[in-house]
């Protein structure tokens, strides 16, 4: 090289930080690999961890791909950095290449001491190369092109198949479970473990040390699951879904129109796709009878659950990783639980054909830019998912139907077939028989008389909610309205027109008027406030800001009972994640329950204590009042529905409180006689934040 | 009679509500601030501007109600109005009790309506500061409560009711970090929203100083 003439040469340390500092985990770069293998068009790839729990263990990973030629090597896989994803010239089977940039490989490589790599390309038929990467002999160097690699042809064994094997051998560090699991997972998700691509690309994991985990990647439960929706959209944004059960029966059908209600039909403007989901009943009385045992679905579902999204049948990550539901599976089961599936209970696997790329991967591989194309695609899959839960909701209404309809013919006839038993019994003892069936009957048709009463109350609970959403609605207009104007030009007029008189003669009567009108205000507010939309969607909720709004609307109330509240919060603002409503129900009930108490014992100079702490990562919340305290009924029972000392209570307050702080994973807990005299309750709820 | 309010003759206020009583209740009050009321008893003409030109035509200023739509009086709502009437500079107070609902419909209007008084608070002297507040407004003289700034937004969340409507929760830390605002996705420009999801951050001119959530308004988005 002339003098005058440089170039940039590499430290070996770059070896260092462009591997393992830059790609630390395990999975990623043994996928890299498995990336290469596919693009070689193997059909079948292995992964073999021998004594790799500790250091000093190998990974030999192997595949039947196209193997590799001296120039292959030379200047496909021994360059670093370099990326193919811009290529769409598909490879000799016929995949679109899966492009990688050789760091992943570079991190796998280097994760023992020596690397050696065997390949068998097509031609020549009769060669195998090898090349042995001793790491140690670039820890001796000061650049990296002062290594020489050396390239060596040997005879192929007859018989043997063309593939790359590569064994890693004396390994720095011991493999732990966890990476294994991710592994595992990792190559399950790679290319298609739904069996259902041509081409197949099958990875298998060999892990003596690790066996459970490594059947996980063999073995799968799509058989099991109980509800299979179908769905796609065609190349002209039209799509078409179908819903089969366990058996491959068809259950519901729908065209472009019913999937697309939400958008009117407008076409989705996405690459053609197809979305596959799979929903498991996981009850154990769904699984008698099976082969599979519902705890193995469990552990498979726990390592490849969620909707992964595959681009020319290869997984783009992170969609359906643990801790990503893109399509809001639970967010929408928290909002209307019944009949949806959750992350935890489902499988999912959506295929783009997109040889243009339009979805358009981030360069940082955390999954696709969020244009247009790929929200129709979410879209899409939303839609369909709304469609199978309103579909099966629908069939479990007309099951509830069917249910009550024959409940009391099935109760007749397993009725008349114990009167038949006990005439068949010896004469001594049909009586006593008959005698103990009417006592069992009559305790029987006092627990339905119970649950039918209970079921009856909330129904007459929720008809006085909606009339009082009504009526909010109307009196906080018009009515309201009209007083609230007229007696202020009565008031501002009489004490221009009467001066001194008016205040003996009107002031009393108008400004009774006033603080009544204020207070009717307050109801149709609060009941407004308490029904509106966005507090029932999940999101975090602040409980200081929540309190103190709660506190703010029950004001006028506090002052038309004489109430004196005292609000001790303390510092900071602690937040959970769950429903606003959740959280203000819990309160207005306590609420709601102190002021009752103060009605029914005429309680004088009345308290309302309202206090929160913040202990750790738990919050309580303590609302205490000097009322009669709890008294006639036992505390453990307070909590059950229609337990109630009131003469109208309808003994449901606290059983919502209950409810709700097991909802949010709190508990609770009451005091009979705090130190204000009346009772305390005592609500904690674990905090996300504070 | 008249009386002069920043500047401005105003004589004759029109009363533009669905319901007589209410329409009569409100004619009270300016009848004490000493002016002529104007009772709008509808219908109104089913196109805005008509209705504006028409109102405008026999009153110097006007008390709109919200809700316009429960019987056959109006074809919009009284933001829509009060909006359009900002916008002719021709000053409207909008009277009505905001919940939550109301907010969610009205926001897009906010920035064109500088004078929202609850009904249980209209009389002689909010109509006159409501009116004075909207005319100072036309001439570029804002309340601080209503004066924009440019302020940094951040996304929470972008989604649809299950009505089909489509909202972004956002936060405006200069404002209140701690609280999420509520807003019709359509006041973000197309081109801005389309590449916004939660956790993005952009910028929009917002009346920092607003005391609630109810006065806030966003303005000029930039990405």
């Amino acid at each position: 090289m002339p003098d005058n003439k440089a170039r940039f040469r590499f430290s070996t340390d770059i070896l260092r930080r462009l591997g393992e500092e830059l790609n630390p985990s395990l999975e990623h770069g043994i996928v890299e690999l498995a990336k290469n293998s596919y693009d070689a068009d193997a059909t079948k790839f292995t992964v073999v961890l021998a004594n790799a729990d500790k250091p000093g263990g190998s990974v030999v990973i192997s595949d039947n791909g196209t193997g590799m030629t001296p120039a292959d090597i030379r200047d496909g896989w021994l360059v670093l950095g370099q990326s193919r994803k811009s290529s769409i010239k598909r490879t000799p089977g016929g995949r679109i290449p899966a492009g990688y940039k050789g760091l992943g490989r570079l991190a796998a490589l280097r994760l023992g001491s020596v690397a050696s790599v065997k390949t068998r390309p097509r031609t020549p038929s009769d060669a195998e190369y090898h090349i042995n990467i001793n790491w140690k002999d670039f820890d001796t160097a000061t650049l990296v092109e002062q290594v020489d690699l050396l390239i060596d042809e040997r005879k192929r064994r007859s018989g043997s198949t063309t593939g790359t094997d590569i064994t890693i051998t004396r390994l720095r560090a011991g493999v732990s479970r966890a990476e294994v699991r991710r592994l595992a997972r990792e190559l399950i998700l790679l290319a298609d473990p739904f069996g259902q691509t041509k081409n197949s690309f099958t990875p298998v994991l060999v892990a003596p040390e690790f066996d459970d985990i490594a059947k996980i990647v063999e073995t799968g439960y799509l058989v099991d699951a109980d509800f299979h929706l179908k769905a796609s959209v065609a190349p002209n944004g039209r799509a078409s879904a179908a819903v089969l059960d366990w058996k491959g029966k068809e259950l519901f059908k729908a065209n472009h129109k019913q999937l697309a209600e939400r958008r009117e039909g407008a076409p989705y403007g996405c690459p053609p796709a197809t979305f596959d989901f799979w929903a498991f009943l996981l009850k154990a009385e769904t699984f008698l009878g099976r082969n599979s045992k519902i705890q193995d679905v469990r552990a498979w579902l726990d390592a490849v659950g969620g909707v992964h999204l595959y681009q020319n049948e290869l997984r783009v990550s992170p969609y359906g990783n643990p801790g990503n539901d893109w399509l809001d599976i639970n967010l929408r089961r928290a909002q209307s639980p019944e009949e949806r599936p959750s992350t935890n209970n489902s499988i999912g696997k959506i295929s783009v054909l997109d040889e243009n790329f339009k979805l358009i991967q981030k360069t940082d591989r955390s999954g696709f830019i969020e244009t247009e194309a790929f929200k129709q695609l979410r879209e899409f899959a939303q839609d369909a998912l709304e469609w199978m839960a309103r579909e099966r909701l629908a069939v479990a209404n007309k099951r509830r139907e069917q249910e009550r309809k024959q409940a009391p013919e099935k109760a007749d006839k397993a009725k008349a077939v114990l009167e038949k038993a006990i005439s068949a019994a010896p004469k001594p003892a049909q009586a006593r028989l008959r005698k103990a069936m009417q006592a069992y009957d009559s305790q029987k048709e006092k627990e339905v008389g119970v649950l039918r009463k209970e079921v009856q109350l909330y129904r007459t609970l929720s008809t006085a909610g909606i009339t009082a959403a009504t009526f909010a609605h109307e009196s906080s207009g018009n009515p309201i309205k009209v007083i609230q104007q007229s007696i202020n030009a009565i008031q501002r007029r009489g004490k221009q027109q009467f001066e001194a008189q008016y205040d003996t003669s009107f002031a009393k009567p108008v400004d009774a008027i006033i603080r009544s009108i204020d207070t009717l205000g307050v109801l149709s507010t609060a009941t407004l406030s308490l029904i509106d939309h966005d507090k029932r969607r999940m999101s975090r909720v602040d409980l200081h800001h929540v309190i103190n709004n709660v506190v703010k609307m029950f004001d006028p109330f506090f002052k038309g009972r004489d109430v004196e509240l005292k609000l001790n919060l303390d510092a900071g603002s602690p937040f959970i994640r769950g429903s606003e409503a959740a959280f203000e129900s819990i309160l207005t009930n306590l609420i709601n329950n102190s002021v009752s108490a103060f009605e029914l014992d005429g309680t004088k100079n009345r308290t309302l204590r309202i206090s929160t702490t913040i202990e750790d990562d738990t919050f309580t919340l303590a609302v205490a009042d000097n009322g009669p305290g709890i008294t006639g009924i036992a505390k453990r029972n307070i909590w059950l529905p229609g337990q109630t000392t009131k003469p109208h209570g309808t003994g449901l307050g606290l059983t919502i409180v209950r409810d709700t702080v097991i909802d949010l994973s709190g508990s609770v807990d009451a005091d009979e006689h705090c130190d204000l005299g009346g009772a305390e309750i005592l609500v904690s709820i674990p905090l996300v934040g504070k | 009679m008249a009386i002069t309010i920043a500047k401005r003759s105003i004589q004759k206020i029109s009363i533009i509500d669905d319901q007589a009583p209410v329409r009569e209740s409100y004619e009270l009050s300016v009848e004490d601030l000493g002016l002529e009321s104007v009772s709008e008893s509808g219908p109104l003409d089913e196109e805005l501007p008509n209705c504006v030109k028409a109102v405008s035509q026999r009153a110097d200023a006007a008390i709109c109600d919200y809700n316009l739509k429960v019987k056959a009086y109006s074809s919009f709502n009284g933001a829509e109005l009060a909006a359009e009437f900002y916008k002719m500079q021709f000053p409207a107070v909008l009277c009505t009790k905001w919940h939550t609902a109301v907010i969610d419909e009205m926001r897009q209007y906010l920035r064109f309506i500088p004078s929202l008084i609850d009904p249980s608070k209209l009389d002689p002297t909010t109509i006159k500061t409501g009116i004075e507040s909207c005319i100072r407004e036309f001439d570029g003289d804002y309340r601080p409560v209503r004066r924009p700034w440019r302020a940094l937004v951040r996304v929470e969340d972008i989604r649809k009711t299950d009505q089909g409507s489509e909202y972004a929760y956002v936060v405006v830390p200069a404002w209140n970090s701690n609280e999420v605002v509520k807003l019709p996705a359509n006041l973000i420009p197309p081109e801005i929203l389309k590449k916004l999801s939660a956790g993005s951050r952009l910028h929009a001119k917002v009346n920092l100083g607003a005391a609630g959530n109810e006065e806030l308004f966003f303005e000029a988005w930039e990405l």
